[in-house]
């Protein structure tokens, strides 16, 4: 049977992480968009460069908010998210190690960038399949 | 491997597992995995289900 049921402190979770990651959130994106707009017409330089690098406050603020989650998370949560991390991470290594390989008999280089979309989609992969494992 | 009966004590009192997490101030996932066997309790949460249920924890939680 999969319960849809949750507790008080499941609730008081999702509800403060989701105000606090929304809002970083909803920042970021008008802060990104700002900065490509005036970065547009801005003459090549420090302040041009600074503009550009602003989305990476709120994008710090998105990052507090994960890790203000995890503190408020309790013990098995803690560790089954952890251990979904570390799973992640180990993919992330072994697509980087392994293309590594690839790249040497001439595949194309890719951009560092990938390995933020591997570990991001692993996180979200493995997620879905350990609660589909241990739904009751 | 460490077993439990705190399926037993909470289907006894009739409660849920939402419930039984409000009571503990933990999250459903984490009573779900603590009756399944996939969790063993940190001392202080055993402590209060020890407490909640009125019993010593060597009776709710056992070596098979």
């Amino acid at each position: 049977m999969l319960t849809t049921e949750y507790s008080k402190k499941d609730k008081a979770l999702a509800k403060s992480y989701g105000r606090e990651l929304g809002l970083s959130l909803l920042i970021y994106i008008v802060v990104l968009i700002g900065s490509i707009y005036f970065a547009k017409s801005m003459p090549e330089g420090a302040l041009r460069t600074l503009t550009v690098l602003t989305p990476c406050i709120p994008a710090l603020a998105a990052l507090w908010a994960i890790v203000r989650n995890f503190k408020r998370l309790d013990d098995y949560l803690r560790v089954w998210v952890l251990e979904i991390l570390a799973i992640s991470g180990a993919i992330t290594t072994f697509f980087s190690f392994s293309y590594g390989f690839l790249e040497g008999i001439g595949y194309p280089k890719l951009s560092g960038f990938i390995t933020y979309a591997i570990f991001m989609g692993s996180w979200f992969v493995i997620t879905c399949l350990r609660k589909f494992m241990e739904r009751e | 491997m460490m077993r439990n009966i705190v399926k037993e004590l909470r289907t006894a009192k009739e409660w849920s597992q939402a419930s039984l997490a409000d009571h503990l101030e933990v999250s459903r996932q984490t009573v779900n995995a603590i009756e399944t066997g996939r969790y063993d309790p940190s001392l202080p949460l055993a402590f209060t289900i020890s407490k909640l249920f009125g019993k010593p924890i060597e009776q709710i939680f056992f070596v098979d």
